[in-house]
């Protein structure tokens, strides 16, 4: 052992600085009273018996994190990784798209295996994923609507009157409009998942 | 594949709060006199860096206090004691390490032909 008594507590010292404060205080002020009033040497031959401070350190870490509460330990372990709500959103948003349905489907068990969201955000997930898809129909009835209009003007028969402008049917501006809505929406509803799961990390 | 669990370790960390309130039941002890008897005896501990956060949680508890006096050779020293609930839950302890051991023992204990 090479370490003088001082030199050796503030190693030990060092090792603990995440350690609890007041255990720590506890152990080095333990060995201090014990060294207290010995010659050097056997000051020296106390310390051989403790061993490294790297070994007292240890001795005294691993206890404190095995005995841990259990919901500290819980804690720890609570977050997703930081790419998991990320890969689950795109998923859910243009992993249907790339992988037809198989993408929705993957995201949908990554929303709810997922451990940083709440039932609450798997549920409004859920629904704003189905937006997705809705509004993918819903667009394409849209259009298939707005050509039929088109293709059967009213006029029983006669061609549309080419001085009036064809009329932009009344269907049209409402779905655009609920579309925008919806899209708002929708992109907001990511948004604010994303942001809920950041809260709970 | 899982790793076989070290069943001497894991005794020992089960039995080594109950080891410091018997020690402590005969005598208030300072930490290194108790360090040096938990390790003599039976390697309880392995170093006296284990033995402070079992304390800690002992005084947590209620079940061990702690208390400055002059020791034999001079220095004052920070002795621990128990109180009236450690001496309780020692001898709770007790009974249950006695009803376990036999059960533990009737279980493990190879059958005789």
């Amino acid at each position: 052992m090479t370490l003088t008594p001082d030199a050796y507590l503030a190693e030990l010292e060092r090792l603990l600085a995440n350690a609890d404060p007041v255990t720590r205080q506890e152990l080095v002020d333990g060995i201090r009273e014990e060294l207290a009033g010995l010659s050097p040497e056997e000051a020296d031959a106390r310390l051989r018996e403790l061993g490294d401070p790297a070994y007292v350190a240890v001795g005294m870490l691993a206890e404190t994190r095995d005995a841990a509460p259990a919901p500290a330990r819980a804690a720890e372990q609570d977050g997703d990784a930081a790419w998991y709500p990320v890969v689950t959103v795109l998923l859910l948003t243009v992993g249907g798209v790339i992988v037809p349905v198989l993408g929705w489907i993957v995201g949908l068990i990554m929303l709810w295996a997922a451990r940083g969201w709440r039932t609450l955000h798997k549920v409004a997930g859920t629904v704003i994923a189905l937006l997705g898809p809705g509004m993918l129909l819903a667009g394409l009835v849209a259009t298939g609507t707005t050509q039929v209009t088109q293709v059967n003007p009213a006029g029983g028969g006669d061609s549309p009157n080419p001085l009036i402008p064809p009329m932009v049917e009344a269907p049209f501006p409402t779905w655009w409009m609920l579309a925008i809505v919806v899209l708002v929406v929708w992109i907001a509803g990511w948004i604010w998942l994303l942001v809920a799961h950041r809260a709970r990390r | 594949m899982v790793a076989a669990p070290d069943h001497a370790t894991q005794l020992r960390r089960g039995v080594v709060e109950a080891c410091i309130l018997g020690l402590l039941a005969r005598e208030p002890m300072y930490g290194w006199q108790l360090a040096d008897r938990l390790i003599a005896g039976g390697a309880i501990i392995g170093s006296i860096g284990t033995l402070y956060p079992v304390l800690t949680r002992l005084r947590e508890r209620g079940e061990v206090t702690s208390y400055h006096a002059p020791s034999e050779s001079g220095p004052p020293r920070r002795y621990y004691e128990l109180t009236p609930a450690g001496r309780q839950a020692l001898q709770r302890f007790r009974a249950d390490w006695a009803d376990f051991t036999a059960s533990v023992t009737e279980l493990i204990t190879e059958e005789t032909p």
